[in-house]
């Protein structure tokens, strides 16, 4: 187990909890989904999890040991976090951003050297981002930013990626693209995953768990399949959904379609 | 990576490093010898030479070179390459590209313990340490009043900037406004406009060290500053100690913009433009962007300097010089960088 979270409560100062005892554990190469209503806390859950927002309660456990009584340096060789997609003030070429991903290994006075540029150009490679390495990260397109922060986390060489909202706003193409590298990082390579995303599809067609919060304070956590069903959706999100089962080349893909207000 | 002549394989080229290193000594040179004394450039490379060997050829050329033109190059060296160090430092910090050296007060609280010891008739070497001790206090203060805030958020330190900047603008006009008029506030006035007027090698001996051993320290931590320029969250989880990284920066660039101003009085400008020049040539990244700020921050203020003291009979001021001639350089490559 890589990832347990035993309890957690958080609640932003002066106002109403917002997390309230939240259990959840994660498996070497599994991925977990996150999903809810916009502002149910879901980025607020992801940042409490690995210690970027203290909780008020309970405690994360990354490989059985408690964050609170890691040194921040371990907590981050092992896990790699992306937020979601913003710009940046001053602007990185894709080669650099991707560099930066290895900060954790580097003592304070050591700067990213020739074996650093190698491991980036390498993992931009194995990513398809060759051609990024020259780009202005402020530039680039959404996809074109999601694939380089990718790489980014990846060449920290992490247990665990966190994800928040990696497919969002990004085209059919980019979605797909961003979804099978998750996918293939976990099941193949064993990085185990937790994504937060507003689209049930995309969940259902990767993760292995999901987590589902609404505003009736209801919680909805297990395997992907067994709590991705129309009834759960509904409740969490206020909408009527229809689930259809395509078959497609050998594979079951559950389509997830809202089609009006309940 | 940029891969161009300056750049290649993610060092700089042996070409870059001797530019960089070549660009502030051949144009303190040529400085050198213009001025109300026109000195040709042999008799300068003479007279440096004679501080070595004790071989005087001409005590004239000697004296202007040696005592009055080469300390005055020297601080503009130093001071231009920690400014713009201090303004650099500082834009990454705050994730902001118009942050400038003073941004938490430092100036204000330098300039007011300067006019204090102007005031109390202070001999320049006095008022000097008075204002440096002074801009020392004056970020301690800063510090202090954003260090309530446990979150530790930038916001509240650039808050707190603005507030003990205004506070020390407030007692400095005060003191301003008890000043005789007819000797001592005229003396305020131009020591707050910048000026290299009154270098001594006394003068670079008390205010440099900290300059150096600042921009020293910056520049062994440079590449951490991209880093803290990313967003909070995204600096956390680099698996850098944030909050030691920023205390560390936040030192350096004050103490060398608190020696600069003591020494010098305020020299604006130079610690926003300077750094822009350096991004447009080789990028944001911060491994390249610092030592070619500090080379050209050094070379363009021995240029100012020297207009200063050529442009007209009576010496210009600095701040009044590097906004003058700073603006319409930096309009200009604002406009290029956009067409590219």
């Amino acid at each position: 187990m890589i990832l347990e979270i035993e309890n957690g409560c958080f609640g932003y100062p002066k106002q109403e909890e917002i997390l309230k005892n939240i259990n959840l554990h994660l498996e070497k190469g599994h991925i977990l989904s996150v999903l809810g209503p916009n502002g149910i806390g879901k980025t607020t859950l992801l940042k409490c999890m690995i210690g970027l927002l203290p909780w008020t309660k309970g405690r994360s456990l990354l490989n059985g040991t408690d964050l609170r009584e890691m040194k921040s340096r371990d907590i981050w060789n092992t896990i790699s976090y992306i937020p979601q997609a913003h710009s940046f003030s001053f602007s990185y070429t894709g080669l650099e951003m991707v560099m930066l991903g290895r900060s954790s290994h580097l003592g304070l006075f050591e700067q990213p050297g020739a074996r650093e540029i190698e491991m980036a150009e390498a993992m931009m490679e194995k990513v398809g981002i060759t051609r990024l390495a020259g780009k202005d990260c402020n530039r680039m397109s959404g996809g074109e930013l999601q694939m380089v922060l990718i790489a980014r986390a990846l060449i920290n060489e992490p247990e665990l990626i966190i994800l928040d909202e990696p497919e969002t706003g990004l085209d059919f193409h980019n979605q797909i693209l961003v979804l099978n590298m998750i996918e293939r990082l976990a099941h193949e390579e064993g990085i185990s995953a937790i994504m937060n995303t507003h689209y049930p599809t995309n969940a259902m067609s990767i993760a292995d768990e999901a987590f589902m919060m609404n505003r009736k304070g209801e919680r909805f956590y297990g395997t992907a399949d067994s709590i991705l069903n129309e009834q759960n959706i509904s409740r969490s999100f206020d909408v009527n959904v229809i689930v259809d089962e395509v078959n497609y080349k050998d594979r079951l893909i559950r389509n997830i379609i809202p089609v009006s207000l309940t | 990576m940029k891969n161009n002549c300056l750049i290649k394989k993610g060092h700089f080229t042996p070409l870059a490093i001797i530019v960089m290193f070549a660009l502030p000594v051949i144009i303190g040179m040529i400085c050198m010898c213009v001025g109300r004394m026109e000195v040709p450039l042999s008799d300068v490379v003479e007279s440096i030479a004679a501080i070595f060997t004790g071989q005087k050829n001409n005590i004239q050329n000697y004296s202007i070179i040696v005592n009055l033109r080469l300390p005055r190059i020297l601080m503009a060296i130093i001071v231009g390459a920690g400014l713009t160090c201090a303004g650099n430092t500082f834009q990454s910090l705050f994730s902001n590209p118009l942050a400038t050296p003073d941004i938490l007060g430092v100036t204000s609280g330098t300039c007011v313990g300067a006019i204090l010891a102007i005031i109390l008739s202070c001999s320049i070497l006095e008022t000097q340490l008075i204002a440096l001790v002074f801009g020392l206090a004056s970020v301690a203060f800063t510090i202090r009043i954003a260090g309530k805030n446990k979150s530790g958020s930038m916001v509240y330190l650039v808050l707190a900037g603005v507030i003990a900047s205004s506070l020390f603008n407030a007692i400095g006009s005060l003191l301003k406004y008890t000043a005789d008029p007819q000797d001592k506030l005229p003396e305020i006035t131009y020591w707050l406009m910048g000026s290299f007027t009154s270098a001594t090698y006394h003068k670079i001996l008390i205010g440099s060290p900290f300059i150096l051993i600042g921009i020293a320290i910056i520049y062994l931590l440079r590449w951490r500053l991209n880093i803290l320029a990313l967003s909070e969250d995204e600096a956390k989880a680099s698996g850098i100690d944030l909050k030691k990284t920023r205390m560390i920066f936040i030192l350096a660039s004050t103490i060398i913009t608190a020696s600069a101003v003591s020494m010098c009085g305020q020299v604006g400008w130079i610690g926003l433009l300077i750094p822009h020049c350096a991004r447009m040539l080789v990028g944001s990244n911060n491994r390249y962007v610092v030592p070619v700020s500090i080379s050209l921050g050094a070379s363009f203020m021995i240029l100012i300097d020297t207009l200063s003291r050529t442009l007209s009979v009576i010496e210009l001021p600095l701040s009044v010089l590097t906004a003058i001639i700073g603006a319409p350089v930096f309009i200009s490559l604002l406009n290029r960088s956009n067409l590219r």
